[in-house]
């Protein structure tokens, strides 16, 4: 069978991926030239290349908005653009730009000198932009190897700190390792069926009455390549470490950019089972189950900031992997107004965490959950935008981080996993503990030995601040915008 | 014939005659060359250090600089040979693809000379 897009080569719909390409292309080269030159005195360009690729992302998100083709097909199928991918993208791109107004003052203050740094965020933005995208398990699979490699080198990206460098290492073998499995998935699909490519795929799944076994398999192993990527447990070990051991600026950005990406693209791949999903909801919601149970207990003793939030991170992944076993459209819509909200409050977080500068003599990477004590004495304001924000993970209601769960919940009912459900809230209760833990070291507790400093917050940085804490609040009095894109997001999946 | 075995024949002779090659190649290295060992012989050579050392002592990472380069503008050989022998069964499309392919490589390979990894 040929299907009609299979010789569709339509250029346009990759035309804002080409354009944020080639202008890294270009900024590279500015870079290398510039800063190796002896007449300017090998200049320090990380704010300059900061700057520039702002302004590079803010043009990629206009060409994107501005993309009058829907539903299109570019490089024989690999490449598919839809109003899913359209808004992922999106998401990602205005995500990213966040993350660079918040770090521009890091770089200067924590001596990221290097200029290669920005770029390779930027290289990473462009890959998930492209899984996004992405039609196909080999295409998905460069790409995701793409993103990856680019994690790989920020996580070791401080290479005189053995912290940093041991995280690089751990990411890069646990990563590759992932990849393999994920490749072997393919192959075996591809043994059986002759074709990666998705339509297809759906189409012969759905023609056959049932999977075979070395079939199953193959899906199996494409499914733990994926919750790796996503950190879910018992697949998380590696997330706690990384986030913990690479310096804070790459921190940020796996913390906040990647799983969006990653979540389309995995829901791309559960689309083309869906006939037969009985076999693979399990895997999801055995995955659910255990990255909630891990994310609420194993948190609990945990001592610094990162780890802290790296865990809460697999716990969310738990709840969000729930609404992705569901595989009903109230679920699938319900899964992306959680992340686009955890999207917004992670953001939040992060460009507080940013604004804090620890003395002098307190080692950089070492946040301690102790340390929030004088938070509220050295700047009010910060203090309590962080209260809101961790009262919005925590799901308590006058924020938008309720309707996030109250939806994934009521979702989990409505298709008949009660039980599930009722687990489910009550871990999710264990949660609530350690973020109002964390409000009460920040609020309540007076430790004085150690005092946190604030770093001159500038204005894009405070910006992004408020922004992401108002719409905290307003999106939870009028959460229209954010349930419609989630809403167009699921149409366009294949159902 | 069966299509499966008609495909890949020529794997197996190739793989086969290569295998039968290094065979001969290295047999005959060991039954007709004088065997003279000694200790220097034994010795690390080009690669400039000693490979057992302590593992906390400083080294160079020139030599593995250079051989990771040499890795990745080397294994484009590997679709540029596909590639040429797949030209006539391409579309015009193909043919500007490798053009973009060594195009990129270009541009990595300019990167790496001015970022100073080719100065010894």
């Amino acid at each position: 069978m040929v299907l009609p897009y299979s010789m569709e080569n339509n250029l346009k719909i990759i035309i804002p991926e080409i354009f944020l390409f080639s202008s890294i292309v270009i900024i590279l080269f500015f870079g290398c030239f510039i800063s190796s030159s002896l007449i300017r005195r090998y200049p320090l360009l990380n704010k300059t290349i900061n700057k520039v690729l702002i302004l590079v992302l803010i043009f990629s998100a206009i060409l994107i908005v501005n993309n009058p083709i829907v539903n299109s097909y570019c490089f024989n199928g690999c490449v598919n653009e839809d109003s899913a991918s359209h808004f992922v993208k999106l998401s990602v791109v205005f995500s990213s730009i966040c993350c660079f107004f918040i770090s521009s003052n890091y770089i200067r203050n924590y001596r990221i000198n290097n200029f290669e740094f920005f770029i390779v965020v930027a290289l990473a933005i462009f890959g998930l932009n492209l899984l996004a995208m992405s039609h196909d398990f080999l295409t998905s699979y460069i790409i995701l190897e793409l993103q990856s490699f680019c994690f790989y080198i920020l996580a070791a990206f401080k290479r005189c700190s053995a912290y940093s460098t041991e995280a690089g290492l751990k990411y890069f073998l646990l990563g590759s390792f992932s990849s393999t499995v994920f490749v072997f998935g393919i192959t075996l699909i591809y043994g059986v069926f002759g074709t990666v490519d998705f339509s297809l795929l759906h189409f012969i799944i759905y023609e056959n009455s049932n999977l075979f076994f070395l079939d199953k398999l193959g899906f199996i192993f494409v499914f733990i390549g994926i919750l790796f990527k996503l950190s879910a447990a018992p697949f998380h070990v590696w997330s706690p470490d990384i986030y913990d051991g690479s310096p804070l600026i790459s921190t940020l950005f796996f913390a906040v950019i990647p799983k969006i990406s990653i979540l389309l693209f995995t829901f791309r791949v559960f689309s083309i089972v869906s006939d037969k999903t009985n076999f693979f909801v399990s895997i999801f919601l055995i995955s659910s189950i255990f990255s909630v149970i891990v994310g609420s207990l194993v948190t609990l003793k945990q001592k610094r900031l990162k780890k802290l939030l790296a865990y809460s991170s697999i716990n969310h992944v738990g709840y969000l992997l729930l609404g992705v076993s569901l595989f009903s459209i109230e679920s699938t819509s319900s899964v992306f107004f959680y992340i686009l909200s955890y999207t917004i409050t992670g953001l939040c977080v992060w460009s507080v965490v940013f604004s804090l500068q620890p003395g002098r003599f307190l080692n950089y990477r070492a946040f301690n959950l102790v340390d929030f004590g004088v938070i509220l004495k050295t700047n009010l304001l910060v203090g309590c935008i962080f209260g809101t924000c961790l009262f919005s993970l925590a799901g308590v209601p006058p924020l938008v981080g309720f309707y996030a769960k109250l939806n994934i919940f009521q979702s989990a009912i409505n298709a008949g996993f009660i039980l599930v459900a009722c687990f489910v809230v009550l871990m999710s209760v264990v949660s609530t503990f350690y973020y109002i833990r964390l409000i009460r070291y920040a609020f309540f507790e007076n430790s004085t030995k150690k005092w946190f400093f604030f770093t001159h917050i500038n204005q894009a940085h405070a910006v992004v601040m408020t922004v992401t804490f108002l719409l905290l609040w307003v999106l939870f009095l009028n959460p229209v915008i954010i349930d419609l894109i989630s809403y167009k997001i699921v149409l366009s999946l294949i159902f | 014939m069966n299509p499966f075995i008609n495909n890949f024949l020529p794997i197996l002779v190739f793989f086969s005659f290569s295998f039968l090659l290094s065979l001969i190649i290295f047999g005959f290295s060991i039954f007709l060359a004088f065997q003279r060992p000694g200790t220097d012989k034994l010795s690390v050579y080009e690669c400039g250090f000693d490979a057992y050392n302590d593992a906390r002592s400083t080294f160079d990472i020139k030599f593995y600089l250079i051989a990771i380069l040499f890795v990745i503008f080397d294994l484009e050989t590997m679709f540029v040979f596909t590639w040429s022998v797949s030209l006539s069964g391409i579309n015009s499309n193909g043919f500007w693809i490798m053009v973009d392919f060594m195009f990129e490589l270009l541009l990595g390979y300019i990167y790496v000379w001015k970022s100073g990894a080719f100065d010894w």
